[in-house]
């Protein structure tokens, strides 16, 4: 198990990886729980989420980006370990359990927020949190590909569901 | 309609901060995590230690000591690549000696893995790369890693109950570093001309596969 240390560029990587782990392994046990309804199954997921953490770039400081960030990948993981238990690798987003987003007020930020999560977490981690496309791919298990596709497809998702309340953009 | 990068990053923080503002705080979300969590996450995040000072003190004079008595394990032609241990400390490093001449960028590969590893990560060559990633891993998580850098000095700390040992890769002296107890780990650092390379991987792998994998590196 040392390799997962070993994956961390400086010690500088790993102080910011153990306050990341300290201050929001609740919070993202809490989202994963939401989803997974078991409480081994969030440690699981929280524990994957770690795991993509280790090996990419953390925010440099606590804060509403690293909450993001913590949350974003653990909501990843526990949709993607939900997805592989109910041996349904394609369910449809809404039909997970603890996904149900904050409703849209018609702006673009409420459409962001109300994006399907796979969508609203490649946008987050792209827009809020400044990560490359390959970075974004490595925290969420996608290829830099899919990131761009997604991306796309939110940025259409995001232009009817606005158009569809009139807004002008 | 079109929905532009700018609009994003403008909508980014508030959007953000709806979907946040969901999300319970810190205090609500207080979850008395498993043993079997704790132990596995142990390996992750290493406990901060409160230390004495005195503890504090024994470690730095230990750490002093090493750096003084360190054994090479090898002498590459930029590099100086050394590991020690006393104490449940190991130290390893691999220094650039003074006349390293910095020089176009070319990245090292995997040129063999074993069966059912997959690319997860690389990292992107750029015009002025001095440090190139790569890693790999199975369905349940096994890893392998290799890292690969130019001119930078690179020096560890690993506290706890591991060994070194010299080898050779691929016609080079290295540095294999190992739990003394199990198999859950392996490190191997080594410098090749102008790059310093470390492979590491976890408990999914035996020493011979592991060494197989460093010995079939392509440029």
């Amino acid at each position: 198990m040392l390799v997962y240390l070993q994956a961390m560029d400086s010690p500088e990587d790993r102080t910011r990886f153990e306050a990341l782990y300290r201050t929001y392994r609740g919070l993202m046990f809490h989202v994963a729980n939401r989803i997974l309804q078991n409480s081994q199954d969030a440690e699981d997921a929280v524990h994957l989420a770690f795991l993509s953490l280790a090996e990419h770039s953390l925010p440099p400081e606590l804060g509403s980006r690293a909450r993001c960030l913590a949350a974003t990948v653990a909501e990843r993981k526990a949709i993607d370990l939900y997805r592989a238990k109910q041996r349904r690798p394609m369910a449809e987003l809404e039909e997970i359990p603890g996904c149900t987003a904050p409703p849209s007020d018609g702006t673009l930020a409420g459409a962001m927020a109300a994006l399907p999560p796979r969508y609203r977490e490649v946008l987050l981690l792209k827009y809020y949190n400044g990560y490359s496309a390959a970075e974004i791919a490595g925290f969420l298990g996608l290829t830099p590909g899919n990131v761009r596709q997604l991306t796309l497809r939110a940025k259409r998702c995001l232009a009817a569901e606005l158009a569809e309340r009139g807004e002008v953009v | 309609m079109r929905i532009t990068d700018e609009m994003l990053y403008e909508a980014a923080p508030e959007a953000a901060e709806r979907y946040l503002g969901a999300l319970p705080g810190r205090e609500a979300c207080a979850h008395v995590f498993s043993p079997d969590f704790e132990e596995r996450m142990r390996v992750l995040a290493p406990r901060r230690k409160k230390g004495t000072l005195w503890k504090r003190a024994l470690l730095l004079a230990a750490v002093i000591a090493l750096l003084g008595t360190a054994v090479r394990a090898g002498q590459p032609e930029d590099y100086h690549v050394r590991a020690a241990a006393r104490e449940g400390i190991l130290t390893y490093s691999a220094r650039p000696q003074e006349d390293v001449v910095p020089q176009r960028f070319h990245r090292i590969t995997l040129g063999w893995v074993p069966e059912g590893y997959a690319l997860w990560t690389e990292s992107e060559l750029e015009e002025d790369t001095v440090y190139f990633s790569t890693s790999y891993r199975t369905e349940d998580y096994q890893y392998i890693a290799l890292r690969q850098w130019m001119g930078q000095e690179y020096s560890e700390t690993l506290m706890g109950d591991y060994q070194w040992e010299g080898v050779t890769v691929q016609g080079s002296e290295g540095i294999f570093i190992h739990a003394a107890e199990d198999a859950s780990g392996y490190i191997l650092l080594w410098a090749d001309g102008p790059y310093v390379l470390q492979l590491t991987a976890d408990s999914g792998l035996d020493r011979e596969t592991f060494f197989k994998i460093a010995e079939n590196l392509e440029w």
